[in-house]
């Protein structure tokens, strides 16, 4: 009877605690008194942009001794799913990390849940530091369409795609000298496929199995124009599958999976797993972004360099999340700051030597040969205007198409042909203009 | 799990020595099951106190070559799990026993007390369980703001406790209606008014049900997501698997820091199982035999 008697007391409590809450009403969010800054990010913070960022903190704070700041984490998924229901409350962030993309970004902008910050950037000098294609989805037109219109969002950082390669198996495979062109790159795999080693890690699982569709769409980047790449991403001209670089790009993929070349059972296999066989030395090569730059070079055992698409017209890679302020911020002068304070130069080149690849930083700061290299080969790309963006950012959904039919092309389940149609289908349906 | 395997395990014990070839299978399929139900903790333990280098280059199955706290160390330094902890804990055992008694006095008035149109009000309060909490969120999420119990673990609290306690009426109005009428007339007369009734007849004949209840609802709302994710930003009132879920980004995973905030994400629901187990498989047959 005794547990009985203590539920009774807890019930109690409770519903003391309710009537205490209820009648309590809360506070309106932020007074806007420029006192408090609340910055809301989920970035780790032991990634190269977080530890800018705890540098940004210090730099601010310095400046602003009588603000309080709250630098609060998130996670992507919860970041992604709730941006819309936490920006319409009366109690939202002054600053907010969110996801660049129509289905995003756009939308965000277009309920009019983002402040425009065009005015700012002019002021601030921010289109000097954020140029080109990294500037494309900081912009959304009034129906929430990347590309242009005006600035929503400012990225400090950004990304490309790369096949990190293992030297002793190239050496093993008998590889001397690294391929130039996209024929030299399949004789190498040949070469590997005949030293009985797989050529490239890969995965197709339909959640987070990446690695096949960045080997479907850095393959239809090799033969694009920044034209096609701009009419399929920002839905200008009308697409035509059939055509190159899309159908081309489309049946060299078939013929990579037929030939082997990035190795079978892929269905179930996520990005994790694809670079853990690439750590341990069962693959060649890994397709993948910077994002796991800094743990290869951590915990792989072998000597190791990595490529972009060698002989490619352009490269998959983009810019990386953007900050954003929400309409209701009570203190926004402060979040113009925050973000002008992550775009400065030390906590740029501070990003810069962690192997982050900054926006605005200054290469030659940064002292370890390989981070140089790297970062110099990312500001190549985006000199060169040649970067073309992740292939799932039109469309609404258009992830989970594409990861499907990945799955089905690598199991051998569907051809090159028949995603064709399937995808020019989706994507004329889903483009909605 | 444990139902098939005690009568021959019984039956050994009676007669050792005439251990049918029936019975060895039967033994030897229970031992193969309980080892693949347990693979995927067991792995979960392995990874945990592996260095990031050992998994990446021997992957998840390996042996590692030294154990180690790093995972752990990370993991700490990164997500405020104390606070995180204690959150949950406070979320959930509230939840779990308001839910319950609240589930009980309405139960009462629905099973045993003749209120009109009782079978309307269970579905209503059934379909209120079976609603996709994403479909629910806008209106919970307004409340909260206008309550002003937005970003603190009260909006939890009220919206599981009544969500729970949904659940629960539907339970225990059915059981319920299955104590003998004898019975509550034999209170009746021997002068028992409706409040007696129901603490000193229906809350002794329900404990093992109630406590059953107390423990399923502990452990639902440990493990809900969707609505605390929404309604807890602030670090300082989020819960355990939302601290946790804020190790995972787009292109990187952590793995090993992944496995050891896992583990012990999951370490308090396992010793309050481990602790309620006994009036948990009671409850779970009480009423069986009558």
């Amino acid at each position: 009877m005794t547990t009985l008697r203590k539920a009774g007391a807890l019930l109690g409590v409770a519903a003391l605690a309710l009537a205490t809450f209820g009648c309590g009403g809360g506070d309106d969010g932020g007074s806007g008194d420029g006192k408090t800054l609340r910055i809301v990010q989920y970035e780790n913070p032991t990634s190269a942009q977080g530890q800018g960022w705890q540098k940004a903190l210090e730099i601010f704070k310095q400046k602003h001794p009588d603000v309080e700041v709250k630098f609060e984490q998130t996670s992507f998924d919860a970041a992604r799913q709730n941006a819309k229901i936490t920006l319409s409350g009366n109690d939202v962030p002054d600053v907010v990390e969110f996801n660049k993309g129509n289905a995003d970004g756009g939308q965000l902008a277009a309920q009019g849940l983002l402040e425009p910050l065009t005015e700012q950037v002019t002021k601030y000098g921010w289109d000097k530091k954020v140029t080109g294609a990294m500037s494309a989805f900081a912009k959304y037109s009034e129906d929430g369409y990347a590309g242009d219109g005006e600035w929503y969002g400012i990225p400090n950082i950004g990304e490309y795609v790369m096949f990190y390669y293992n030297k002793e198996l190239f050496t093993k495979a008998g590889i001397t000298t690294l391929p130039t062109t996209q024929a030299e790159f399949e004789a190498a795999m040949d070469k590997l496929i005949a030293a009985k080693i797989i050529p490239i890690s890969s995965s197709a699982a339909t959640s987070q199995g990446f690695n096949q569709m960045w080997v479907w769409y850095s393959l239809v980047s090799a033969q694009a124009s920044r034209q096609q790449i701009d009419d399929f991403m920002f839905v200008r001209q009308p697409v035509d599958f059939k055509a190159a670089p899309w159908g081309d790009g489309t049946r060299k993929f078939q013929e990579w999976i037929d030939k082997g070349y990035v190795g079978d059972k892929l269905g179930g296999l996520s990005f994790e797993q694809a670079t853990v066989n690439f750590l341990s030395g069962k693959a060649a090569m890994l397709i993948w972004n910077n994002g796991e730059f800094a743990r290869i070079r951590k915990d792989a055992k072998f000597d190791w360099d990595y490529f972009t698409m060698p002989g490619a017209n352009m490269t998959m890679g983009s810019s990386g999340h953007l900050w954003g302020v929400p309409a209701k911020a009570s203190n926004k002068e402060l979040a113009y700051e925050w973000i002008d304070t992550t775009l400065s130069p030390e906590v740029q080149n501070e990003i810069g030597k962690l192997g982050g690849l900054p926006l605005a930083g200054d290469a030659s700061v940064i002292t370890d040969p390989i981070t140089k290299k790297f970062t110099e080969r990312f500001n190549e790309l985006v000199q060169a205007d040649t970067l073309t963006f992740y292939p799932d950012y039109p469309v609404p959904g258009f992830l989970d198409f594409i990861q499907q039919h990945m799955q089905a092309m690598s199991n051998k389940n569907e051809t090159a042909d028949q995603y064709i149609d399937t995808l020019q289908k989706f994507y004329d349906d889903g483009k909605g203009k | 799990m444990s139902a098939p395997t005690a009568p021959p395990a019984a039956a050994a014990r009676q007669n050792r020595v005439s251990r049918t070839p029936m019975q060895w299978l039967v033994l030897g399929l229970c031992a193969v099951f309980a080892v693949v139900m347990l693979a995927p903790f067991l792995l979960l333990v392995l990874n945990a106190f592996k260095s990031g280098a050992d998994y990446s280059s021997g992957g998840p199955v390996a042996w590692p070559k030294s154990f180690t706290l790093d995972a752990f160390r990370d993991y700490m330094s990164m997500v405020d799990f104390p606070r995180a902890l204690w959150n949950s804990i406070l979320i959930s055992t509230v939840v779990a026993f308001a839910g319950t008694g609240l589930a009980l006095i309405s139960a009462y008035a629905i099973g045993i007390g003749r209120v009109k149109g009782s079978a309307v009000i269970l579905a209503v309060l059934l379909l209120a369980t079976m609603v996709p909490h994403e479909a629910l969120i806008y209106p919970l999420f307004y409340g909260a703001q206008e309550t002003g119990t937005f970003n603190t673990v009260w909006s939890v609290i009220i919206i599981f406790t009544v969500l729970q306690a949904a659940f629960g009426t539907y339970l225990l109005s059915s059981v319920m209606s299955t104590v003998p009428k004898e019975l509550l007339d034999a209170a009746g007369i021997d002068g028992a008014g409706r409040w007696t009734i129901l603490w000193k007849i229906i809350l002794p004949v329900l404990r093992p049900t109630l406590s059953v209840l107390v423990v399923f609802f502990f452990i639902w709302t440990w493990n809900e997501f969707y609505i605390p994710v929404v309604l807890l930003s602030d670090a300082s009132s989020q819960t355990v698997p939302i601290a946790l879920s804020t190790l995972r980004g787009q292109h990187s995973i952590d793995i090993t820091t992944l496995n050891a905030g896992s583990l012990l994400s999951l370490l308090p629901t396992l010793v309050f199982f481990l602790i309620f187990q006994r009036t948990l498989s009671h409850g779970v047959t009480a009423g069986s035999i009558k």
